[in-house]
């Protein structure tokens, strides 16, 4: 699965749990932690998405250093890379 | 009921009166194990801990945490919790701040922050237990608390809100907070009534059905999320809401469900519960037994509780001495009101802090100082808006995108409760007494 793949996997995930991301253009550099409903409940709840739909787990420490769509990628594809 | 001083006593108490009921309830291996209090006992009999008389105990939330917390209280240790999902800065500055010689948790985060107990400031306080108040690193403050004012404060919510011996509650809240510590925890065997160990975070949205709880403490954001997405068990009966304001949306659609809603109102340093919600306006506090409140002149809430109020703040006794007025009364920084029927109601906040709907708190002066250096405004105050997110608002403000592209940055060293939402223009100055100080509760933010 390439870069492209995996990140029109994570925005429709985004998309579909966030209703305020539903009709934003959402690039590599669009800040996903700021989002006034992202909280933190939410935040996970978006991570245990991401990690059924690439059947990857990304250590739970890391979670916060993902401040754009590109830094939640680069966990992603090491999380994936680490599997096979 | 009885009052406790001792969590050991909880065990005892309930194996002499029933001696298969349930204590504890885990998942291993997908299946549910449980534990009975004379079970529990004799664990903690087999535990091990390690030698020094200040341990450091990670919070992961499993049996482990429970059983090291109970042996090392039994063995007179004193005990400081951690969060280990806070940041890491944060909790070095804790760790240091605390003085613990010894660390347990998980491996791995032992193995990481073990180097810095070479550093730490040593103190033996002589079998107290330790919580942080918040998640800032130079702000950032231990009360010291001891097991008789915990189970007190068990003792106190259990004699307003008791639960029964069936009920089982699920412990979803972190143990290193205070709220934690006795609503999700001895609240229940103060009733004799057991705990379901949540299996953790990514768990957290099907714990409900798992375990099938009847009761669970939640803070708002937590409720706010569970309610949104319908996650609750039918079986749950009772919802126990504090540490931070929540939204009537919430409130009401917990009671739309047929759940029974209790929201709680306290502090760190009186031990959590000061008064619970258990009529049918939720925001109508009944005062525990314990506990004296009453105003101040400007509406500020007072408690004196010998019985559950903190010793003081560690190695902060500037902080400790102040947070008392003359009479010995606990100044809490909320304001507050007394109805017709004598309950108290919640008013706005009075200290330069913010409670924030995930449980945490905001220290602001420090974050207002560095935004202030940051962005080169002297007139900024951070504040609540209406949903409960931090907002930034400045007096006599023109709104400029280098401004907020700076606050943007300034995001990225904040915990994500923290983060600062959006920047709110005022036209005139930030109101401010006649010391100069911000009178953030009057500040009305525009549209």
């Amino acid at each position: 699965m390439d870069r492209n793949q995996i990140k029109e996997k994570v925005v429709k995930i985004i998309k579909d749990n966030l209703p305020e991301f539903a009709d934003k253009e959402i690039d590599e550099t669009t800040r996903i932690n700021t989002e006034a409903n992202f909280d933190s409940m939410t935040f996970v709840y978006v991570m245990c998405k991401i990690e059924a739909a690439f059947d990857i787990k990304i250590p739970e420490r890391r979670w916060d250093k993902m401040k754009t769509l590109a830094d939640m990628l680069n966990e992603i594809e090491k999380a994936i890379a680490k599997k096979k | 009921m009885e009052r406790m001083n001792r969590f050991q006593r909880f065990l005892q108490i309930v194996e002499a009166q029933d001696p298969s009921a349930k204590a504890i309830v885990f998942e291993r291996n997908g299946s549910l194990v449980s534990l009975s209090f004379g079970e529990v006992l004799k664990r903690v009999r087999e535990t091990n801990v390690p030698k020094g008389n200040n341990l450091g105990i990670f919070c992961s939330g499993d049996l482990n945490t429970l059983l090291a917390i109970l042996k090392a209280s039994d063995l007179g240790k004193t005990i400081t919790l951690f969060n280990p999902m806070d940041e890491e800065g944060v909790l070095k500055e804790q760790l240091i701040a605390s003085g613990v010689d010894a660390l347990i948790g998980p491996e791995e985060v032992v193995e990481a922050f073990g180097p810095l107990l070479s550093k730490t400031k040593k103190n033996d306080l002589g079998g107290k237990i330790l919580f942080f108040t918040s998640g800032t690193t130079s702000s950032a403050k231990a009360v010291i608390l001891d097991q008789a004012r915990l189970c007190s404060s068990a003792y106190n919510g259990a004699s307003l809100l008791p639960l029964e011996p069936k009920d089982e509650l699920l412990c979803a809240l972190p143990l290193s907070h205070v709220f934690g510590f006795v609503c999700s925890w001895l609240w229940a065997w103060e009733c004799g009534a057991s705990i379901a160990l949540s299996r953790g975070l990514r768990s957290l949205f099907s714990d409900f059905q798992f375990f099938k709880p009847t009761a669970v403490s939640l803070v708002p954001q937590m409720a706010a999320f569970l309610t949104a997405k319908r996650l609750f068990n039918p079986e749950l009966r009772l919802i126990l809401i504090g540490a931070g304001p929540c939204d009537d949306v919430v409130l009401q659609g917990i009671r739309s469900m047929g759940i029974r809603l209790s929201y709680g109102y306290g502090l760190s340093e009186t031990s959590s519960g000061v008064a619970l919600s258990l009529g049918d306006d939720p925001r109508a506090f009944s005062i525990v037994p314990d506990d004296e409140v009453k105003l101040a002149e400007d509406g500020e809430i007072l408690v004196k509780a010998p019985s559950t109020v903190f010793e003081g703040y560690l190695n902060h006794p500037e902080d400790t001495a102040a947070s008392f007025d003359e009479d010995g009364y606990l100044k809490t920084g909320d304001f507050g009101e007394f109805d017709e029927r004598g309950l108290l109601h919640l008013k706005g906040r009075k200290k330069d802090m913010l409670a924030l709907d995930d449980g945490t708190k905001m220290f602001l002066p420090e974050h207002e100082a560095k935004l202030r250096a940051l962005l080169g405004l002297e007139d900024i105050a951070l504040l609540q808006d209406a949903s409960h997110h931090v907002v930034l608002a400045v007096g006599k403000g023109v709104p400029s995108q280098e401004i907020e592209e700076k606050v943007e940055r300034y995001n990225d060293g904040l915990s994500r409760g923290q983060k600062i939402v959006s920047v709110k223009y005022l036209e005139g100055p930030l109101p401010r007494n006649s010391a100069g100080k911000i009178k953030r509760y009057q500040i009305k933010l525009p549209e």
